[in-house]
């Protein structure tokens, strides 16, 4: 009498009544969840990965910017083009004649979602603790240009109170620059440098402390146009409506949910059955379809990244400028453009994307095979000939990197005459690689926290710890640091020139592409504006049913 | 009997001792960090994030800590998901995954036995044939693509269900059966196997010289002791069925572990690399301890040796 | 002892009188199974297209035509090309000998460590037997899939160590199997039968143990190879798979999978030989192992 033939017949019986029933129920039309998200102006999105926490101090990336974009509100704020500053809680503010001196005035109906109001002392803190050396958050250098923030942090300042903030009275927020920066009102519009609410903090002594339960719903008070309701790890994160928030009219939908899809081809799936309204991200073999079938729901957004190659200045051969020059005219990024990357990316002729901060460059790095071979026969090397075989090494996961790398390699290997080969590493590996320097060339990539050229050439200045190339050029250190010392827009204008001029001539790095987003959004949604800085206004979108 | 699980819970401890140990130091000689991002930081602000969570400490000094933690019951807190620990994680995700795992296992034993025993009964015949390479596809087609091909099909053309995600009933329909035809394979083969040998015995000859119907036969007689390979075989098969798939949890977009054991280690979240091995090697010994126990049960022949 | 493992160590095929009549019969019993005979030639089709077929070609497998793109089956590209515009065939063929290769390599590794392990602990027995077993039933513990990942970040993208990595993997089950039948044969009557007639310690090896343990190795083998591609498919999901531009059956499936729906061919034709190729060798293990009544379960 064993139990598992006899039971067998009922638990058969069961399995089959519950599939009947499913499939009953599954037959019948559904509703789907974009439609009864119109009815209730709920915004579905595919937000690409679980936000590893929602404190603004310790996480920098966009899925994390794009939800503290609807829970809290900053001094200032983005206008969904991306550039444009709208006041925040400050409903106004000075910039002082040498632009080092910023005074904001608060709004005196900015709330907590508590009813607490927002005080300057709220800003204060959070300053207060964004540098606070404990905590080391990772995004903490994009307000160095304040004054001594940098020594603060790296504590060789220790009163707080020698920091270019000030809160003189509690709707009054002071900062001293030690440095000239136009780009600051837009540092301040970054997702990092939000109020936070002292008494919640203080209940789980969150000031000195990461990973407080400070950021669970119920716990979470913040002073956005949403509040944080639900957030199922790995499943869904939801904000509702703030009905405290001092723009409140404004406001139109009810609801957001973030769904941390991190599959590209699973987030476009869910979007063709309904189950979104908006990815972040598309497959590139699906550009062509939706382009021809479903144009008006393709969007593609040109950001503020660019893709390089980086090359390990410091050993041969690429310690050599003419290899590194030959390297650089090989690539035929237009013809790259047109095949390969066909919608992800435009073709790269300068360093930074023109256009960012408002300054322009000219091309530089036309194709030249001619010249290429030129310059490596110069090096000693012609033909390739005696060229040490050496490896781009790729730290991506993505197919689409892994096709544009094999792409170059053979750019190489037919104008040079090299061989290259493709060495593809786990992502944190890679970074190892990066950070100790030892490869040859590898595929690159930046993308600009803040929207100001400096933001990318410090990636060549002596030491910086973000030079992957290790490069050391002392005329390219002097005109770096001219940026910051310049005391008029024309002045800066031509030390950003000279910047971008000595990494076109010296090439420690060679542009291939500025990235293209390539997205979907349902034709429900009204008032969804993309921008190249991957911030989206959630109080300007609605959804027509 | 007692002795017998005693002795092999001491055993137990020790091999776990041995699992964590190995992953310990090994996870640490992987290159990179927790905390090795894209985005470089000052050696100052990295110091004091290692100092944070003691891994500026000398590494025996971390293991020790390690060890001293876990004996309180205490997984340590996860790197990459500074307000959760690992406790949280997987007390959150396994229920998930285990969900998942007990649908599939359902799907894949009625699948694996029926096919298997239609194969045995009807050897070598068309019907074998058919069932044999049914329970094939399991495991010749990759879940990567079964599952994809499923949710263009049901999910996108049909409309029937949702294309991934884990809400209501009707969720669990394409996950559990793409993983329930992947491990229908090995049960499937595993009963035909078991229940040929057994179909050759005198006993079955007996039975059948009594005039039982050949179903009687089969369901009665056969089946007990032709499922024993199976049985041997779901002792490790159910960890790795609780502890979720990876594939499928991205596919369809499932909140389980599964996911967290590759992710942890590409992160690099020590921590939760950790407490994931110690998660599968717990169940992997209990679910081997009732395994023997089932087995000394179902065949007498078998006896427990400490 | 021998509690832990889920082997029996009941079954062993009858001895029989002369060694050459078992593999005889063997041979006879798995030439009326038509689904192993089915294996038998299909795999052997696949090898040879496999290993010679790349020759044939007049396209390289890492030869790109990038204004081409993406075409489907036709004339000059008979399994149309990839994204890059490389010839799919050459691609698939060349694939085949990666994953093939690695399968037999990490099978290989697997069964030399297996048998040698095996074999000791069941010839010896005693402590050295309770030792070794138990050492096994520790690794058996441990989450391999999260070892193999980290191997394959710590080294790279090593094909060799691939082969070991995965081998490492699965030698385990072999080690047990191969310890069982050792073991039970040890004692058995004609063992006894056969040193007392005064046979030689070789001949009893060769002739009458190693026939007996060969057919459970040879079953084993033969369904570890596809276990093994698997893994190598799986690997290649998460993008540890070869080093591009080389193809093996898992990069060209993964990549075709991403793009089923735009470009059908890049995941038909791969899936569809790869499928057959573990089809086949599961067909032929099945047969294989009731041909050489290899009663005791897989593992």
């Amino acid at each position: 009498m064993s139990p598992i033939p006899t039971k067998f017949p009922t638990f058969l019986a069961h399995l089959t009544a519950a599939a009947a029933l499913l499939f009953a129920s599954a037959c019948t039309k559904r509703e789907t969840a974009v439609e009864s998200g119109n009815r209730t102006q709920t915004l579905h999105v595919g937000n690409q990965s679980e936000p590893p926490d929602l404190d603004p101090h310790t996480n920098n990336s966009h899925v994390v910017s794009l939800i503290h974009d609807a829970l809290f509100e900053g001094l200032v704020r983005l206008a969904a083009d991306g550039t444009t500053i709208l006041p925040g809680v400050a409903e106004r503010w000075d910039i002082s004649a040498d632009g080092r001196t910023y005074t904001f005035h608060l709004r005196a109906n900015a709330t907590w979602s508590n009813g607490d109001p927002v005080t300057a002392d709220d800003f204060l803190a959070a300053f207060r603790r964004f540098l606070e050396p404990k905590l080391g958050c990772e995004g903490a250098n994009t307000v160095f240009s304040l004054l001594n923030a940098r020594d603060f942090l790296e504590g060789r300042v220790k009163d707080f109170a020698a920091v270019g903030i000030k809160a003189p009275d509690p709707r009054t927020v002071v900062f001293t620059l030690g440095f000239r920066a136009p780009y600051f009102l837009s540092v301040l519009a970054d997702a990092h440098l939000r109020p936070l609410h002292q008494p919640s903090l203080d209940k789980f002594n969150g000031r000195t402390t990461r990973g407080g339960k400070w950021t669970e719903p119920g716990q979470l008070i913040s002073n956005g146009p949403f509040v944080l309701t639900e957030w199922k790890p790995n499943a869904v994160l939801v904000v509702t409506k703030n009905p405290r928030y001092w723009d409140a009219a404004r406001v139109r939908l009810n609801a957001i949910r973030y769904y941390p899809v991190e599959d590209a081809a699973v987030e476009e799936r869910m979007f063709r059955a309904g189950q979104l309204h908006a990815t972040f991200s598309l497959p590139q073999a699906k550009i062509d379809a939706y382009a021809s079938q479903r144009a008006p729901e393709l969007r593609a957004t040109p950001v503020l990244r660019t893709n390089f190659v980086t090359f390990s200045t410091q050993r041969p051969p690429f310690n050599d400028v003419r290899v590194r020059r030959a390297f650089a005219l090989a690539l035929d990024r237009e013809r790259l453009a047109a095949t390969t990357l066909k919608g992800r990316g435009d073709a790269a002729f300068s360093y930074v994307r023109p256009g960012v901060g408002g300054y322009s460059f000219p091309p530089f790095h036309r194709h030249d095979a001619a010249e290429a071979k030129k310059l490596l026969a110069e090096a000693g090397f012609p033909g390739g000939a005696g060229f040490p075989a050496l490896d781009y090494t790729v730290g991506s996961r993505n197919q689409d990197d892994l096709l544009v790398a094999q792409a170059l390699q053979q750019m190489w290997q037919q104008t040079l005459g090299v061989k290259v080969g493709i060495a593809s590493v786990e992502f944190k590996v890679w970074l190892d690689l990066l950070r100790t320097k030892t490869f040859a060339l590898t595929a690159d990539t930046w993308s600009m926290g803040i929207n100001d050229p400096v933001d990318m050439l410090a990636l060549g200045v002596t030491g910086d710890p973000n030079n992957d190339a290790g490069w050391s050029h002392a005329p390219y250190d002097a005109a770096y640091a001219a940026i910051a010392a310049s005391s008029d827009e024309p002045a800066r204008r031509a030390a950003i020139a000279e910047c971008e001029r000595l990494i076109a001539d010296q090439v420690p790095y060679v542009p291939v592409f500025f990235s293209v987003q390539n997205h979907l959004v349902h034709s429900s949604v009204v008032g969804w504006q993309d921008s190249a800085v991957h911030r989206i206004d959630w109080t300007a979108i609605s959804l027509k049913p | 009997m007692l002795r017998f699980i005693s002795s092999r819970l001491l055993q137990s401890l020790f091999a776990l001792y041995l699992v964590i140990t190995a992953t310990f130091f090994m996870v640490r000689f992987v290159p990179g960090g927790p905390f090795t991002a894209e985005k470089a930081v000052t050696p100052e602000i990295l110091r004091n994030l290692e100092a944070h969570y003691g891994l500026n400490k000398p590494l025996w000094q971390q293991y020790l800590d390690y060890l001293g933690s876990l004996c309180r019951g205490d997984l340590g807190p996860s790197f990459k998901y500074p307000n959760r620990t690992v406790n949280e994680i997987i007390a959150d995700k396994v229920p998930v995954s285990a969900e998942l795992g007990a649908i599939s296992l359902a799907v894949a034993l009625t699948l694996g036995i029926s096919l298997g025993t239609l194969a045995a009964v009807r050897r070598n015949t068309w019907i074998d044939y058919v069932a044999s390479s049914f329970g094939m596809i399991g495991i010749s087609i990759p879940t990567f693509v079964v599952g994809p091909l499923l949710v263009l099909g049901l999910a996108i053309y049909a409309g029937w269900f949702n294309a991934s995600g884990w809400y209501g009933p009707a969720d669990r329909v394409l996950p559990s059966l793409v993983l329930g035809i992947a491990y229908a394979a090995p049960i499937s083969r595993l009963t035909r196997g078991g229940l040929l040998e057994i179909l050759n015995q005198d006993f079955i000859r007996t039975a059948r010289a009594k005039g039982a119907s050949e179903f009687r036969v089969v369901s009665r007689h056969a089946l007990r002791g032709g499922l024993l390979p199976v049985v041997s075989w779901l002792g490790p098969a159910v960890a790795g069925i609780l502890t979720g798939s990876f594939v499928i949890e991205t596919i369809f977009q499932i909140p389980g572990i599964g996911r967290e054991f590759v992710n942890s280690a590409f992160n690099r979240d020590y921590t939760l690399v950790l407490g994931t091995v110690i998660l599968y090697a717990v169940l992997i010994m209990a679910l081997n301890l009732a395994v023997d126990i089932a087995q000394a049960w179902m065949n007498p022949k078998v006896r427990l040796e400490a | 002892m021998t509690s832990a493992s889920p082997v029996p160590a009941t079954a062993v095929p009858e001895p029989v009188e002369k060694g050459n009549s078992l593999w005889h019969d063997a041979w006879l019993r798995l030439r009326k199974n038509k689904l192993a005979v089915f294996g038998m030639v299909a795999l052997a089709i696949i090898s040879v297209a496999c290993l010679f077929g790349p020759l044939l070609s007049r396209y390289g497998y890492e030869e790109q035509n990038l204004e081409l793109g993406a075409t489907g089956p036709g004339s000059a590209h008979w399994l149309g090309t990839d994204t890059l515009g490389r010839d799919l065939l050459v691609r698939l063929l060349f694939g085949g000998r990666i994953s093939l290769a690695v399968g037999l390599a990490a099978t290989f590794v697997a069964l030399t460590i297996g048998v040698v392990y095996g074999a000791v602990a069941g010839f010896f027995g005693g402590k050295l037997d309770a030792v070794m077993m138990r050492t096994v039933d520790i690794m058996y513990s441990m989450p391999f899939p999260i070892f193999v990942i980290l191997l394959m970040v710590l080294f790279g993208r090593n094909i060799i160590l691939l082969f070991v990595a995965i081998g490492a993997v699965e030698w385990l089950t072999m080690a047990r199997i191969v310890r069982g039948q050792v073991m039970s044969i040890k004692k058995m009557e004609f063992i006894e039968a056969a040193r007392s007639l005064g046979l030689g310690r070789r001949r009893i090896i060769f002739r009458h143990i190693l026939p007996n343990v060969l057919g459970p190795i040879i079953v084993y083998t033969t369904l570890t190879i596809p276990g093994v591609m698997l893994l190598e498919a799986f690997l290649s999901f998460l993008g540890l798979g070869v080093q591009p531009p080389m193809s093996s059956w898992g990069v060209l499936i993964k990549d075709g999978a991403e793009k089923m729906e735009e470009f059908p061919w890049l995941l038909v034709f791969p899936g569809t030989l790869f499928s057959l190729t573990l089809f086949s060798l599961n067909f032929l293990g099945d047969g294989l192992r009731d041909a050489l009544d290899v009663r005791s379960s897989k593992d």
